[in-house]
């Protein structure tokens, strides 16, 4: 009845360990770059696919501005959401008590989401498309940002889509006609790096 | 007793690593530029194959994609890719699978799932291949696990563990119709459609039909081993929000299996060559409860029944399987990842016998109880993780069992990792081995009976049997030196007791006949080490490479008190080698080409020789959602025979060059 991949493969170093790689890739990728080829990039590095999103979603919050009115205090946290069923083992935590425009993040995980609950980014598991809709609807209402990697997301009014390519590479979609419905600003480099833009 | 000290064991390992907790490393990924993580190739997804990588077993998991472009048309033979299972075809509808020796149609040290459910007989110690099946195309993979599994799956994962996953009823909406047919594929046609019901629940629903040719005995003449399956089945998942989800599915066949064999008499002709074209029937239902909660913890209960039931050569079995399985998962803290679990078996089986398999009781009835608990501890965080664990049974036949297991893993780098595991396990008895008896009789006449009256030699079951165990050392060694090609090697050194032998128990005169009582017994032993190696390689961006290698040894000897003259020999009844090697070759414009030559060495105490053959596949996608595919099997030689059968005197036949053509259609 238990998958063997559930038992075997929740080992909670898998994440953390591929971070120390990429320091230390990134550290001596750049020394090669500095002392061999100036012009050369930095060579494509790889990364545990759910800790990468997790990055990902760091990076939207920081290019997004929220009406002041969704933070009570000057200092106010940003509330990161992770709703319904995720397999993204303990990868959220490694962007909890992280700055975002002078506010710390802190990670949310909820069974449900209540219009109550002031989340200002939201993560949709794929296991929550039955009830996107209403998802969808209280992130409007609440001035969120709302983020998955489920199929059709973007289409169905979810602001940004991330979607893995066959490259193995992240990409991502926005819906800027659903951001701009929940009242908040997605910086222009944000809109320009997407793959698909939906208007 | 034993679980305490693995409790002791964790609690010191706990104690003695507390400074680990503090040395978490910071973080990099999220200081990275949004363009910089647009550039970074993501390796891993939980459930796909690489998470095995951090895997303390030897594991091998097959795809989808694995499958569909393998060209198998059955699950038995898409396990001929994976190192260290043999798969032998015994006739059109029988085979021998095994993981690590001990081959045979009713091989009986290695556990199958389906989605969880076990077909795993107690009535035979075996499973019934012909009977295993669902739409190929909504397998979500095959998970095998060479080695004990014992500490999680219970008794009877001696050898392995195959656990056949199929897709969640999410990932199979719309309609999938699947039809072709060719030389020995004479027709099959599976269609399936899932849907959709209210916004948290999805379904699928299918029905597929299979008619196979017969092939031919050895010197050539059809045999009767063709047969035709029907099937249909169904699954729902019901994901309503919150943490709980819930699975029903179920599956219901029936078909008819040909089978060439001897029946014995004591009157002339003594034995006797019949056809017969048998019943098969089954059906199971499955439920299951999940809940999910936040902090990543979780739990299961699983109820199922089964049905598995049919003839051959005039015997009839049915059994019926009642299952419930609790389990429970949650991190302790931030090493210890536990979890543990109760389960509970009964078995009703009956039987109806004829002279040559009989059986003492025709009804009977066994259950087992479990109870296993396994801690899953970082004792370096990234770097060394161990795992305890061990499962306690009491099951009917033989009472308690007790199979632990201490697996550890190293991961210097992300590039390769290195296990090492030590385990018992044990497979208790059949209801058959307690049960049976078998009859055969050499007639007057015949080189091995020196009497004028004919020989009735007669097998007994043994209510006193206990169960095989063994003890297995496993090491294992994974690299993956660029990103296009790793190297997975395993090897193993397996000490077996109690293995079923046949002992001479008496010999007397009867009216007419010499009478020869034989009965098992547990008087076996052996030591067997192998190495299985497998590698993927990715020569160019639209060819990949993956073979498989297995070396197998076998020293089997009996007791000082045991007088079986065969079971020595049994360690020539597998195969020292085999190999396998896929290529498959994405030619562009929607065209695939895939080969699969093979190599198995002989069988020397089967009278079965090595053989090389190959299977390729032409595929072609000319729109989405239509695949045509040209599939040719066995093409090396027109024929070849791959095992001959224990136990039971069905007649093998030869597995011929096939052809066949397949159309998939999904909307």
């Amino acid at each position: 009845m238990r998958l063997l991949t559930d038992i075997f493969a929740h080992a909670p170093g898998i994440c953390r360990r591929s971070r120390d790689r990429w320091r230390r890739r990134l550290a001596i990728g750049a020394a090669v770059v500095m002392l061999v080829a100036p012009s050369v990039a930095v060579p494509a590095q790889e990364a545990n696919e759910q800790l990468v999103k997790v990055a990902f979603i760091y990076n939207f919050a920081k290019f997004t501005t929220w009406p002041d009115s969704v933070f009570n205090a000057a200092d106010a946290p940003v509330t990161l959401c992770v709703v319904g069923k995720h397999d993204f083992g303990d990868a959220f935590e490694s962007v909890q008590g992280k700055s975002v425009g002078g506010r710390t993040v802190i990670v949310k995980y909820l069974m449900a989401l209540r219009d109550s609950d002031a989340c200002q980014v939201i993560y949709v598991a794929p296991s929550e498309k039955p009830r996107l809709a209403r998802i969808v609807t209280t992130g409007k209402e609440t001035h969120a940002l709302t983020v998955s990697d489920m199929d059709g997301f973007a289409e169905s009014g979810g602001i940004i889509r991330m979607v893995r390519g066959a490259d193995d590479r992240i990409g991502f979609e926005i819906n800027a006609k659903a951001a701009e419905e929940s009242g908040i600003k997605l910086s222009s480099k944000l809109l320009s790096l997407a793959k698909k833009l939906f208007n | 007793m034993l679980l305490r000290g693995v409790l002791a064991t964790v609690l010191l390992l706990s104690m003695g690593t507390e400074y680990a907790r503090a040395a978490l490393p910071p973080v990099d990924l999220i200081s990275l530029s949004l363009e910089d993580l647009m550039n970074v190739k993501v390796t891993s997804v939980s459930r796909r194959p690489q998470s095995l990588a951090e895997t303390a077993a030897a594991v091998f998991v097959i795809t989808q994609d694995d499958i569909r472009r393998s060209g198998a048309t059955s699950i038995p033979e898409a396990l001929r890719m994976v190192p260290g299972i043999e798969v032998a075809r015994i006739d059109a509808n029988k085979w021998a699978i095994t993981a690590r020796g001990f081959n045979g149609r009713f091989a009986n040290k290695l556990l199958v799932m389906i989605d969880g459910r076990s077909v795993y007989t107690p009535l035979f110690s075996g499973v019934f291949w012909d009977a295993q099946d669902t739409v190929l195309e909504d397998v979500d993979r095959i998970e095998v696990v060479r080695g004990p599994g014992a500490s999680l799956w219970g008794a009877n994962a001696v050898n392995g563990v195959i656990n056949i996953v199929t897709k969640q009823a999410r990932d199979t909406q719309g309609a999938l119709l699947v039809a072709g047919g060719g030389t020995e594929e004479q027709g099959f046609t599976s269609l399936r459609y899932g849907g959709q019901v209210g916004n948290d629940t999805h379904y699928r629903a299918y029905v597929k039909y299979f008619n196979r040719d017969s092939q031919e005995f050895i010197g050539g003449g059809d045999a009767a081993d063709d047969w035709q399956v029907g099937r249909a089945g169904f699954r729902v998942d019901w994901e309503p929000e919150g943490p709980d989800a819930v699975t029903v599915q179920g599956d219901i066949y029936r078909g008819v299996v040909g089978t060439t064999g001897a029946v014995h008499s004591l009157t002339p002709p003594f034995a006797e060559t019949i056809d017969r074209d048998d019943d098969m029937f089954g059906a199971n239902l499955l439920g299951r409860w999940t809940r999910r909660f936040a902090d990543g913890s979780d739990m299961a209960l699983q109820v199922y029944y089964d049905l598995t039931s049919g003839e051959e050569l005039g015997t009839s079995i049915a059994e019926h399987t009642f299952d419930v399985d609790f389990q429970h998962h949650f991190q302790a803290d931030s090493r210890n990842d536990i979890v543990w679990g109760l389960g509970s078996r009964v078995y009703a089986a009956r039987f109806d016998g004829t002279f040559d398999v009989s059986f003492s009781d025709d009804h009977r009835t066994d259950y087992l109880v479990n109870a296993f608990l396994q801690d899953d501890i970082t004792i370096v965080p990234d770097e060394l993780r161990v795992t305890l664990g061990s499962k306690v049974e009491y099951n009917s036949f033989t009472g308690a069992e007790i199979e632990p297991t201490a697996r550890a893993i190293w991961t210097p780098d992300d590039r390769q990792s290195i296990w090492a595991a030590v385990s018992r396990a044990t497979r208790s008895p059949s209801q058959t081995n307690e049960a049976i008896s078998l009859n055969s009789v050499v007639p007057p006449g015949d080189p091995g009976n020196p009497f004028p009256v004919p020989v009735l030699v007669t097998i007994d079951g043994n209510p006193d049997e206990t169960s095989e165990d063994v003890v297995s050392l496993e090491l294992g060694y994974r690299i993956r030196p660029t990103d296009d090609f790793s190297v997975d090697i395993a090897g193993f050194y397996n000490i077996y007791d109690n293995l079923v032998t046949v002992e001479t128990v008496g010999a007397s005169l009867q009216p007419g006949f010499v009478l020869v009582n034989e009965q098992f017994d547990n008087l076996g032993n052996a030591r067997t080490y192998g190495v299985e190696l497998s590698a993927d390689w990715r020569p160019a961006p639209w060819w990949r490479l993956q073979g498989a290698y297995t070396f197998l040894h076998l020293d089997i000897d009996r007791d000082s008190g045991s007088n079986d003259p065969l079971i020595e020999r049994t360690d020539g009844r597998d195969p020292e080698h085999q190999i396998s090697l896929r290529s498959s070759f994405d030619l562009g414009n929607d065209w695939e080409f895939d080969l699969w030559p093979r190599y198995v060495s002989a069988l020397p105490e089967r009278n079965v020789e090595s053989y090389f053959t190959f299977d390729a596949r032409l595929g072609w996608r000319p729109m989405d959602g239509v695949e045509l595919a040209l599939v040719g099997q066995n093409l090396f030689d027109s024929e070849h025979l791959e095992f001959t059968p224990e136990l039971i005197n069905t007649t093998p036949t030869e597995v011929p060059r096939s052809f066949y053509g397949k159309v998939t259609v999904t909307f």
